[in-house]
Formats: C-alpha cells, structure tokens, sequence
C-alpha cells in the first residue's frame, strides 16, 4: 500500500526537470490497477461479487441486496469469439479459449456467452445436426464453473468467418432468391431469410419456422445435461446480426459498423405480396404496390429524399404511417412467431430466455427517427418505437438485450444525430411501460472514444428498476487479450464485481497501513 | 545463464513464485518461514561475485570437497549488509546586502559526507507556478552544467567551517536588480544517486517580496505519508517535529515587502544512509557423537548481535523449536522461534556462539537480529538464512521437491485450492483481509498470465495447430526470405566462448586469431559474449549496459573482431541480457535497485514481484531470476531505452544479432517488439526450462516442454528461434541409456522442438552453462559426436561448442559439418524417421544423407545408392553422391 500510495502523489512532487520521465510519467496502467484492486480486497467481506471471487456462499449477500433492490446483482458474461466453432467439431484456438474462460473466471465473470449458429450446427442438411464443437465449449466453461449463454443464431454476419447461413438454405435461395430480404434497388441479403416467408414451405418444403424449431429442439436435446448445471440464459436470434430487426443496412456489409439511415426492406415479392394483401384490407390498393419511393438511399442523410424530412416529410402523412406501422408490425410479427416456438422448446427449462434488439442511436435527433424506422422500430403518433417490441417481449417473457450500454456521445456520432442517452432511457421506457427486463452489451470493445467502461459500469450499477439482469461483454479474441485493453478491463470488472468503493473503510485501512509500513522492515523479518 | 535450478535438470519448476509483496509485511506475524508457500529449498550462497551479489548457479551441493576439517557438515560463509545513517543538516542563507559588485548571495551548503550536487533552476518575476528556467549564465557558478533547458546541475565545494568540520556548499551570486522571484532546487548525493528535496517538492528560496506565508513552498501543501517518501529518495529529510520551524533569522526590517531581496537563513535535517559490509559464518560439525551436531556461528558485526532461528524436520521448512536445553542467553519468541544473544569474542572483533544440536533436524532456519528494526537476511535471495544440518538431506530434499513437483495438476486447479484452503483457515477478520490481498496478487498474476497466453494464442492462430500440422513452415523446397527467425536457413552457428573465457582478460583477442579457422569450418555466425560491464566477471549480471568494456576485452577490441568475424563472412550475434540488471545504488531500505550509468532508472523499473528488490514497477510477465532485479519490460520507458541500446550496438559495434539471455523471465511479445525495433539478422532465445520426469525417469512425451519453447518464439512472432532444449535433453536420455526410441514423438517426428517448428530450433548438445567449467547438465560423456552427427544431419540450426571445436572431437567435427553444407541441409530439411528402437536411430534428411546413431545395426536401403560419408563410434552417415 505504502508504494502504491507513494505512486499516486509522485508525479506531483518530482521537480521539472528532477528526471527525464518527470514529464511524461511512464504509463502505469499496471500500478494504478493495482491500487484498485487492493483496494477492492479490502471490501472482501462485505461486497456483492466477492464472495463469488473467493468461493464463499453467496447466499448472504444476496439477502443483503434484497432490501436495496429485488433486482438480484448483474450476472456478468463474456462473450467468445464468435468463430469459435466453425466446422461443427473443433473448437478453433481451443487453448486460447481455455486461457480465457480460466481468466474470466479468476476475474470474477459469471459465465460466458456462446455464439451458436446455424450454419455451423447444421451445416450441409437439414436432417443432419453436429454439436460435437459446441458442447467441447460447453464442457470447458463446465469445468470451470461458469455459466453459459447461448445465443442461437440463424443469419451469420458478413464479414466474419462463419458461414451466413447454411448450404442447403443458400442453395434453396438460389432457386428462389425472393425468399431473402430485398431492397429497393434488388440487392439481396444473403444473410438473412425474409421475415415474410417464416411460415412458407421453401426450404425443402419446409418453412423456416419449422427449421428454427428443430434447430431448438436439437439444441435443446443435445445439450440437456448442461441446462441443468451450466446454461442459465437462452438467447433467441430473431434477425440479422442476432437482433430483431431488417437487414436495413446494405447488403453484404457488417450491421455493426453502418451508421446510415438505411432503407427499407420489402421488396422480395413474398413481402410485396403481404404488403399488398394489408393495402387491400385496409382499403387503399395503391398504397401496397411498393414501398414509399422518396426514401434516402443508404448513406444519404434523412433530408435527401421527401420521405424522412423533418418538417412535411412524407412520413407524418397517412400513407407514411401506414407503411411504417405495416412494416414495424412484420417485425414484431416474425419476433413473436419465433418466441413462441422458442418458448415451446425451451419454457419448461431453468434457463432465462432473452433475444436482443439493436441500439439504432443514429439520427436518433431526427423527427422521424428514420434509422430506427427503417429496422422497424416505428410507433405512430411519434411515439416511442420500442415500445410495440417491449410489449411482446413482455408477453413472452423474454428479457430485451441492449447491446449499446458503453456508447457514448461524441462528435463524430453527433453528426448523425446520435444521441446515445435518449435511446437508452426510450428503450427503458419501453422495458418499464410493459414490464420487460433488460439486459446488457457492448456494441464494440472499449478501445475507442465511442466506447466506455464507466458508461458501462453506470449503465449497470443503476438503482433503477431497469437495472439489467445480465451484461454479456463482447467478445474475446485477441483485440481483447491485448495490453491496451486487458488491463482496463479488469478494472472495469473487479469494480463492478465488488460494487461501490467504500470510503471509510478505505481511508481506515490506509491508515494502518500507513502506520504499520514506518517499521515495515521490522516486522517483515519478525514474520520469519 | 546459470541458475541454481538448472544445476539439476531433472527438477521442473517448483510453484509459482511466490507472490509476497511488500505489504506481506503487515500479514506474517506468525513466525513462520518465509518460504511457507512451497518455494523451493533455499539455495546456499558462498561468498563472493563482488558487489554483493553472488551467483547462486555454482553453489550445488554445500557440502561438496569441504572434507578438510573432520566432521564439518557445512560451514558457510555468508555475507551481511547493514544500513547505517548518518545525520547531518543542509542550509540555505541568502545574504541581502550587496558585496562590491552589487551582487547579492545564495549560499547552499550541507555537511554530510558524499558528492553534492545542487540541482536547481529560477522563476523570473511575474511567472506563476513551479516551472522552472536555467539562470542567466552570469549566475552560474563555475563547474555548472545545463541540464536540458530548465535546470543547472553545480557541484558543492569542499570547505572547512570554523569548527574545522568539512562541509560542501556553493554560491550563487545574483545582481541585486536581476528580476529573479525564486531560486528553486533540490539536493543530488551522487554516490548513491539520492534526491533530496523538501516535504517532497523543490526548496524555494523566494528572493522578493513577502516570504512569511510562503517560504519555500506553500507549508505541508502536499501530505507526505509516514514512509512514503521513502520511494523517492534515500536521503530522508527527519521528520520535523523535533524543530516543527526552520529556525528563521531575519536579518532586518520584515515589513519591508518592496522589490528587494530579502536576507534569511535556513536549516534542514537531513540523514543519509551508508552501508557496512558484514559476515557470518555458519559451521556445523559431526562430533559429539552420533546424535548431536555442533553449530557455531561467527560474525564480524560489533555490538550486539541476536539469532532468531528455529529447526526443521523432514524438509517441511516449518518451524519449530528444539527441546531444551537451548543455548544460553536463550528467549523464546511467541512460541514459534529463538533469540540467542551472540557472546561478544574477547578481541572485540564480533560475536560468535556455539551449542549443541539434536541431529534428528534437518535444517535449520535463521535471521539476524541487530537491534529492534534492524533484521538482516540471506542477501543472495532475501530470505532466511537455511544450514542443513545432515548431508543426506540435501539429497533427499530434491528427491522429494522433484517428485512434488512432478505432479502435473494444472497450476490454476492447485491456485484455487490454495485459496479454498486458506480461506478455510482463516480467523481474524484482520488476518483475513489480509491474507485475502495474498491471495489476489496471486490470482491476479494467474490472470494476468491466461491474458497473455491467451492473446499470444488469439493473435496468431497458427500456434493451436502446430500438434495437428506438426511443421509450422514445413515448404521446404522454399526456402523464405531471410527472417531473423532463421537467418538464410543454411546457418551453421558456433558458439564462441566458455565459462572461462573470461580470464584471459583479452579473449575478443583471441578469439580474432580462430577467426580463419572457424570460417574454414564453415560456421557462418558466432555467438560471443556479453559485452557489457558486469558485476560478474562472465558477463552475465549487466550493470551499465552502454559501458561495452569488460572482462573480455575493451570495446575497441570487441569491434575489431567483429571487423574481423565480418571480414571472413560470419555474422557475430551479441549475447543480450534483457532480463535483468545489477543496481548500482541502494534504495533507501538497503535494496538494490536504482540504476546508474546513461540508463540511470530508478526502482519503476523494477517488476514488483521480487521483495527483494523492491521494485515499482509492474509485475513481471516472467520468471523471475533472483540474484538481480529483473528489469519490467511493461515499462515504456524501459523499452524505448532497450531498444535504443540494441540499436546502438548494432551500429557501434557491428552485431548482426542477438542470442537472448534468460528470456523465460519476461513476455516475448515484449522481445518481438525489440527485435523489430533492431532489425537483427539472425535472434535466437535461450528459454530453458525442466523438461518432465516421472518418478526421476525422463517422460517420452516431452511435448508440453516444447509447447513451451514454441509458444515464446510464436510470442515474438517467429522473429527469433530457441533453443532447442528439448531435443537435448531427450538426446542425454536417449543415448545415456540406450533408449534411443525416445528420438520418434508418437507422430514419427522428431520429439523436441526440432519436430514443430525446425525452422526456429537452434539445436546444440553443450553450451557455457550446461558443459564447460559449470556443468550444470552436461551431455553424456564420450556421447558427444552422436549428438552432433544427430543435429548437423537434422533440419534446424545447428549451434556447436566453442570447446568441442577446439579438442580432439575438431576432424569430426569438421567432416560433418562439410556434409551438411556440401548436401545443403537447411532448417527446413525434410526428415523422414527410419528406426527408433532400444539401441539404433536411423533417419534420412531431403532424401539427400541417411544417418544412423547406436551401437545398433542399420544400412541404407532403396533405390539410393548411398556412400558412406562419414563413420565413427556409435555414429554412421551416408550420402548421395554429388
């Protein structure tokens, strides 16, 4: 303590100009963790998560934070690579894997998230499943006593090495290319099954639908011996990207780094057709031939086009609201479908089920709130575009994972009219109206000025009732293992396993140690 | 490198190393022996290698050849260190009145022994803040030398006060309408390299206005904590409460706040600490009969002088106290050791003692007791001072460390089992906190090490299916562009020293005159040895890494025969020891650990983790070498400094490369960074840890060993080879017992590193540590041409022995080296095992040379009509004729 004490008055005390590095003290990332950990030590016995760190019982600090809060402390995962299965039945740099899950455990993490997909479970027919791969994981956060978060994901992203969706489904899109999403202009997502033929007989004569149900039902079957011992949350792909949401994005490029407003997606024919049919029924036929035509293109910026203007746009007008609510409906509609599927499957199990939404942050200061439209987010009279999400998710009892909880504002994002803040406290609003939990992610590594661990750690240690039920911190691999952002985060981590700092107590012991240290020679030889 | 654990090979690393910081301090009251976490038997330290710190790697067994005296079991002669200190105080006097000159005076003395320097620099009128500017150089005395562009370094003069007493003090004259508002400094002791400075900021000497309210520096405007300043410097200013004021002499008028300067006079205490050198001499005799021992010790330490010790059975290194009678003068301390007061010796010279002790001990354990603060210990590793008391155990005492180390649990399982036992144990919630803070430096260094292995792992994924691939770069037929992993691939290396090299005093010299003999070998790079000033005489305890004279020679001589090494076509690696430094100064708690030379860092550089030492920086991404501080490489600083001294060398002295000292002790993602900062020609690494033995019988599958080599050289990205310790050690095993099936892994490749990656193992059977005058693991004797005709057959970079050269093996050695060069195997040759059986290895490389080691029969056969190209004892090699 007593050099730790001694680093943090340093810089201040040497002369300018006493030593070369007096200037430019060498970083410290090291000591100053050190400071804080110590520190934490010392609230051993009184912290939340430390007891978890040394194996004590839990039980009684949860009955302590019981009277603050019913809200049981953040379960803290951490994400795996998400090629950390690709084949089906090797488990890619397993060792590092291995490293990393003992790391993480050490550190204090709960459990572990694992990316699940498709393409990977079931990847050449759909008669033939391998889980081989996954449950070689599976085992491996078993054997270290974390718990496991499984996202089953059905799209793969572009641009990572996992295959966007498996062969026979590519190869049933090929023969009918209408079955993936479409955007104005053709461009087709090969990522990502349209939402309007979830109930269709098209892929080998099955629809998708029964496909995803299957897929659970595997899964669920495959790994019934961990559901009872290490697989504490069930997380429900419901678009691309693992998010309930339209490919608004342009094809082929990675959902994660587009910061435009998009466009609408309704233009394979299946869609088409729906919205037609909903034109009809509601008794303006013109309104289902297409989509609103005066939309901006992907980079354009809302005013480009007559659609999302901010005054006048199309968008306050009847035809913008019906499209709007039609388009956000098939949303919530596709979501639901699956839910209930997933709930058939997995709803007798001792595993929370949860599906995550995007953070559409971007030109979040338009009125029209056109990024968020264009995934299909979108509530009429200007309100709040979550909410119809939140109110289904509520229905089926699944937690709303946000994965935006480290975005914060800054200049670059202020151009978009992002604003970070509104839509986190919309989404909780959304997630309280309709008594929906909420969970948390991270939208990137904390290695930018977009990105924080004290946003994070605010997000988390909230006393509000929205307070999120996990946070899963994305992902491992070697950004995350690095010396720029390990040490970091295992700041961030032991801070939010040990809770609040506790002054006091703090300033007591730096007292004694104060003391004890004038004749610490003394007493380390007395110690022999 | 030696280090005592490599004395004996057949020991694996023994635990982690222990983790007590210094704040363990508050936590070990019980006394109980600092090694309580399992570290392994103390080593025993014989006197010597100057500076005060000696190289464990010779002291093997304690007892070898000291047969002279009858009945002696040990005798010992331990070196102390002691810290003194000295009082003194330092003043300030400005004198207000002009001289002739108009000038007025600041006189800054002090009157403590040492080389003074004052360190200081002025604020002009109307600057705010504590920035400092060099004077106008009219002020500077003579002798000054700028520092940068902000500060003037004047040594003190040595005078005489009226007392006759010496002091130092120097003068800084200043005009009296100069627009000076403050001098600022600090105080320098060059010997020990101590600051001295006020309350922990600059002294300032405010030369105008009022300095009432702020007399050098605004009063206790920065909290100094009890001991901490202690990391700053080793002069200590005493505490003020005796004097809580400078005693103030204000010559005249205080009102007088106009623009003039103002006269006063200042004291300040100061103390410095000194060193004195002791011993102890420690003898343990076999003579009153078959149960008892005599133990006596011996010290040179005037004065009083206490033993606190305790015995040990069975080499648990537990303490206990021995039954009575205990020696007069006896106390016991808390139930848990003894105090014995040494009896003065008649001539005044020292203490000594000597009593009777129960043979049934194993060991004993102790510390001296000087007075009430001062304890001092076994200087070689800060630990207890360990006698064994039988010569048997020392035996038994490896037998049973090695087997305790055998067992193979993965360290992370015994880390959080050590925690659940400690947590069980635990009472006071004091104790508790305590222990709890242990136990997380522990986990944090575990954590801290999964971090790296897993980036190394996700940063370059190719490292997880070196076991399925088995060759990394297995392309043969392409030879790569030069990497400093491989050289060009065809390297023969010769390693051109022993471990007394060093004697001759002008070896660079003499190795100059095998320049054209080495060459006409065909050796196309030499390894030479470390060049830098040295606390040890081989090299290998650097000091002052930009000082290149040393016990083999001058640095001018150094460049010549790498002028010469140059001119024959060999490239000349230098032998970087990056690992650890020597010290030249003293902390103020007597650790060695602040730097001198041009890379005078301080204790930040330093890893934490070694309490001997005391360092600030972070923990080391390593092992840790105990006898001197091992360097953090986390350091930025450390790092801008290291390479910019690899780069001076490569351009001052001509090194095309390097051969790493001990890069166990640090993380080779830090030795890619220094390799692509020095843009060597050819690297490579000794990481030589203990291959696995069960039951003291070599396991066949050594794969985690090399696992390990691999994974360094994957950590510095392939930029530097290793060597290929595993393939020696199941080399020695092979032939020394005629197993010579261990040469074939499971998979039919070779089994050491040469099998995984031969493009970066530098194979070798000897070097300075392992053979030569230390023998730390020396290669079977008579053996030594089968290893060579196995590593210059096989793929890898082949790395001979300076003294296998030079002896009777030199024709055969010779004609096998001028079959792989004339067959240009390479370091990616193919290998093709054909025989690996009780008595015969047989394998043949690029289909160009068959070769056979073992008194086992074995020819050639196939469509090749092989020649023999070279035979000998055990050995056979044939080729495809040109």
């Amino acid at each position: 303590m007593e050099s730790v004490l001694t680093t943090q008055h340093a810089a201040a005390r040497w002369p300018r100009g006493l030593r070369t590095e007096a200037g430019n003290a060498p970083a410290r990332v090291g000591f100053a963790r050190t400071t804080e950990l110590r520190g934490g030590g010392r609230r051993d016995l009184s912290a939340a998560g430390l007891g978890r760190f040394l194996g004590y019982a839990t039980g009684d600090h949860k009955n302590n934070n019981l009277e603050v809060d019913d809200v049981g402390p953040v379960r803290l995962f951490v994400g795996l690579p998400s090629d950390t299965v690709m084949d089906g039945s090797t488990v890619n740099s397993a060792r590092g894997v291995a490293a990393g899950l003992k790391a993480v455990k050490l550190l204090g993490a709960d459990g572990v998230e694992l990316p699940v997909f498709w393409s990977v479970a079931q990847p050449e027919s759909p008669d033939r499943f391998c889980w081989d791969g996954y449950k070689a994981v599976a085992d491996m956060a078993r054997a270290e006593g974390l718990s496991l978060r499984v996202t089953l994901h059905f799209h793969g992203s572009p641009g990572g090495n996992v295959p966007l969706l498996p062969v026979w489904v590519t190869t049933a899109a090929a023969d009918d290319p209408d079955i993936l999403f479409t955007d104005r202009s053709g461009g087709r997502h090969e990522d990502c099954l349209s939402f309007a033929v979830d109930e269709l007989p098209v892929l080998h004569g099955k629809s998708p639908l029964q496909c995803y149900e299957a897929f659970f039902r595997s899964f669920a079957d495959a790994f019934q011996d961990f559901f009872d011992s290490t697989i504490t949350d069930v997380t429900v792909g419901l678009g691309p990207n693992g998010e309930l949401r339209y490919p608004s994005y342009p094809p082929g490029s990675d959902a994660r780094g587009f910061t435009g407003v998009g466009e609408f997606q309704c233009y394979d024919k299946y869609m088409l057709a729906q919205l037609r049919k909903h034109a009809e029924e509601s008794g303006n036929a013109l309104w289902g031939l297409s989509g609103p035509h005066d939309t901006p293109r992907y980079h354009e910026s809302p005013d480009s086009g007559n659609f999302f203007k901010d005054n006048g746009g199309s968008w306050q007008s009847p035809y913008g609201d019906f499209f709007q609510s039609w388009y956000a409906g098939q949303l919530v509609g596709h979501g639901d479908r699956v839910l209930v599927v997933a709930n058939g499957v997995f709803g007798d199990k001792p595993a929370e089920l949860s599906a995550k939404v995007p953070f559409m942050h971007w030109w979040h200061g338009a009125r029209s709130r056109p990024a968020e439209a264009a995934a299909g987010f979108y509530k009429s009279n200007q309100k709040n575009g979550y909410s119809p999400v939140a109110k289904m998710f509520a229905r089926h009892g699944c937690t709303m994972i946000v994965p935006g909880m480290d975005v914060c504002m800054n200049k670059q994002h202020r151009i978009t009219g992002s604003s970070p803040d509104q839509l986190l406290v919309q989404i909780k609003n959304a997630c309280r109206r309709h008594g929906a939990r909420i969970a948390g992610e991270n939208a990137s590594l904390v290695l930018t000025h977009t990105s924080s661990f004290s946003r994070i750690r605010s997000n988390l240690l909230t006393a509000e009732r929205t307070r999120p039920s996990h946070f899963t911190y994305q992902r491992m691999g070697a950004d995350f293992f690095s010396p720029e952002h390990w040490p970091p985060f295992m700041e961030f981590v032991r801070s939010v396993v040990c809770g609040e700092w506790d002054e006091d107590e703090l300033a007591d012991e730096e007292h004694d140690m104060a003391s004890t240290s004038a004749n610490a020679n003394a007493r380390e030889a007395q110690a022999v | 490198m030696a280090v005592a654990s490599w004395s004996i090979p057949a020991i694996p690393r023994v635990g982690p190393p222990a983790t007590v910081v210094l704040l363990g301090g508050a936590f070990l009251t019980a006394a109980r022996p600092l090694a309580w976490r399992g570290r392994a038997t103390p080593r025993i330290v014989r006197l010597g290698g100057g500076g005060g710190v000696s190289r464990a790697g010779a002291a093997e067994t304690p007892v070898a050849g000291s047969g002279e005296e009858a009945g002696v079991v040990f005798s010992e002669k331990f070196p102390l260190r002691q810290c003194r200190t000295v009082e003194g105080k330092a003043w300030v006097r400005v004198d207000a009145e002009p001289d002739g000159d108009g000038k007025c005076k600041v006189l800054i003395g002090c009157d403590v022994e040492g080389k003074w320097v004052l360190h200081w620099g002025v604020s002009y009128d109307g600057e705010h803040g504590r920035e400092w500017d060099q004077p106008p150089s009219e002020m500077r005395p003579p002798g000054s030398v700028p520092i940068k562009d902000y500060a003037i370094e004047t040594p003190l003069d040595i005078s005489h006060n009226s007392d006759g007493q010496m002091i130092h003090e120097v003068k800084i004259k200043i005009d009296k309408g100069a627009p000076i508002a403050t001098v600022n400094f600090v105080l320098k002791e060059e010997e020990t390299g101590a600051w001295f400075q006020h309350k922990g900021q600059d002294f300032r000497i405010p030369l105008r206005g009022s300095f009432g309210g702020d007399l050098l520096g605004r009063k206790q405007d920065i909290d100094v904590r009890p001991g901490a300043l202690g990391h700053l410097s080793n002069v200590l200013q005493k505490p003020e409460k005796q004097n809580a004021e400078p005693q103030k002499i204000v010559p005249d008028d205080k009102g007088s706040r106009d623009k003039s300067i103002s006269g006063f006079y200042e004291e300040y205490p100061i103390l410095k600490s000194v060193y004195a050198q002791n011993f102890i001499t420690v003898t343990v005799r076999e003579n009153n009969g078959p149960n008892k021992h005599t133990v006596e010790f011996d010290t040179d330490i005037p004065g009083q002088a206490i033993i606190h010790w305790g015995v040990c059975k069975d080499n648990t290194m537990t303490w206990e106290i021995p039954p009575e009678p205990h020696p007069p003068a006896t106390k016991i301390f808390r139930q848990k050791a003894l105090q014995t007061l040494l009896q003065q010796k008649a001539d005044g010279t020292g203490n000594s003692i000597s009593f009777l002790l129960d043979a049934e001990y194993s060991g004993l354990i102790f510390v001296l007791k000087v007075d009430e603060y001062t304890w001092l210990r076994n200087m070689e590793n800060g630990f207890d001072f360990y006698i064994p008391l039988t010569r048997a155990d020392t035996n038994t005492a490896r037998n049973s460390e090695k087997q305790k180390a055998d067992d193979k649990s993965p360290q992370t399982d015994g880390l959080i089992s050590d925690i659940r036992n400690l947590v069980v144990g635990l009472t006071s919630r004091r104790s508790q906190r305590v222990k709890n803070k242990i136990l997380q430096e522990d986990v944090l260094q575990e954590i801290e090490r999964l971090a790296a292995e897993a980036y190394s792992i996700f940063r370059s994924p190719t490292i997880d299916t070196v076991e399925e691939s088995v060759y990394i770069d297995d392309d043969s037929s392409i030879v790569k562009p030069a990497c400093s992993g491989t050289g060009s691939g065809f390297e023969i290396l010769c390693q051109g020293f022993n471990w007394e090299s060093h004697k001759s005093g002008k070896w660079y010299v003499e190795l100059g005159t095998k320049v054209k003999e080495l060459s006409s070998l065909g050796f196309t790079i030499v390894w030479s040895p470390p060049p830098t000033d040295s606390v040890s005489p081989e090299g290998y305890m650097p000091r002052d890494l930009y000082n290149l004279n040393s016990r083999y020679g001058t640095m001018e001589e150094l460049k010549e025969v790498v002028k010469i090494f140059h001119g024959a076509g060999i490239k000349v690696l230098g032998d970087a020891v990056l690992n650890h430094r020597c010290a030249q100064f003293q902390n103020q708690n007597g650790a060695w650990n602040i730097f001198g030379g041009r890379l005078n860092w301080d204790d930040r550089a330093v890893v934490a983790d070694d309490p001997h030492f005391q360092g600030r920086g972070n923990k080391s991404s390593g092992d840790n070498f105990h006898a001197a501080p091992n360097i953090d490489h986390s350091q930025e600083f450390v790092r801008s400094d290291l390479k910019e001294w690899l780069c001076w060398m490569r351009k001052e002295v001509g090194y095309d490369g390097w051969r790493l000292d001990f890069v166990r002790g640090f993380w080779g993602g830090y030795v890619k960074d220094y390799l692509e900062a020095s843009e060597p020609y050819f690297a490579v690494g000794e990481y030589w840890d203990s291959l696995s033995y069960t039951y003291g019988e070599m396991d066949y599958n050594q794969d985690a060993h090399r696992q390990r080599i691999v994974d360094w050289i994957n950590a510095t990205n392939g930029n530097a080879g290793a060597f290929d310790v595993t393939t020696k050690g199941i080399l020695h095993a092979a032939l020394e017992r005629s197993e010579y099936w261990r040469l074939s892994d499971e998979k039919g490749k070779p089994p050491g590193v040469l099998g995984w990656w031969p493009s970066r193992a530098v194979t070798f059977i000897e070097n300075h540590d392992t053979g030569s005058t230390q023998g730390h693991w020396r290669f079977p004797f008579g053996m030594e041409l089968q290893g060579y005709a196995y590593i210059l057959t096989h793929p890898g970079t082949p790395a001979v022995f300076y003294d296998h050269i030079f002896s009777h093996l030199h024709p055969e050695i010779a004609k096998l080296i001028s079959i792989r060069r004339r067959q240009k195997i390479h370091c990616r040759s193919k290998i093709k095992i054909l025989k690996a059986e009780g008595n015969v290895y047989a394998a043949e490389v690029d289909e160009r040379i068959t070769m056979k080691i073992g008194a086992g029969h074995f020819e050639p056969s196939g469509p090749i009509d092989w020649v023999v190209a070279a035979e000998g004892h055990d050995y056979k090699i044939w080729e495809v004729p040109l």
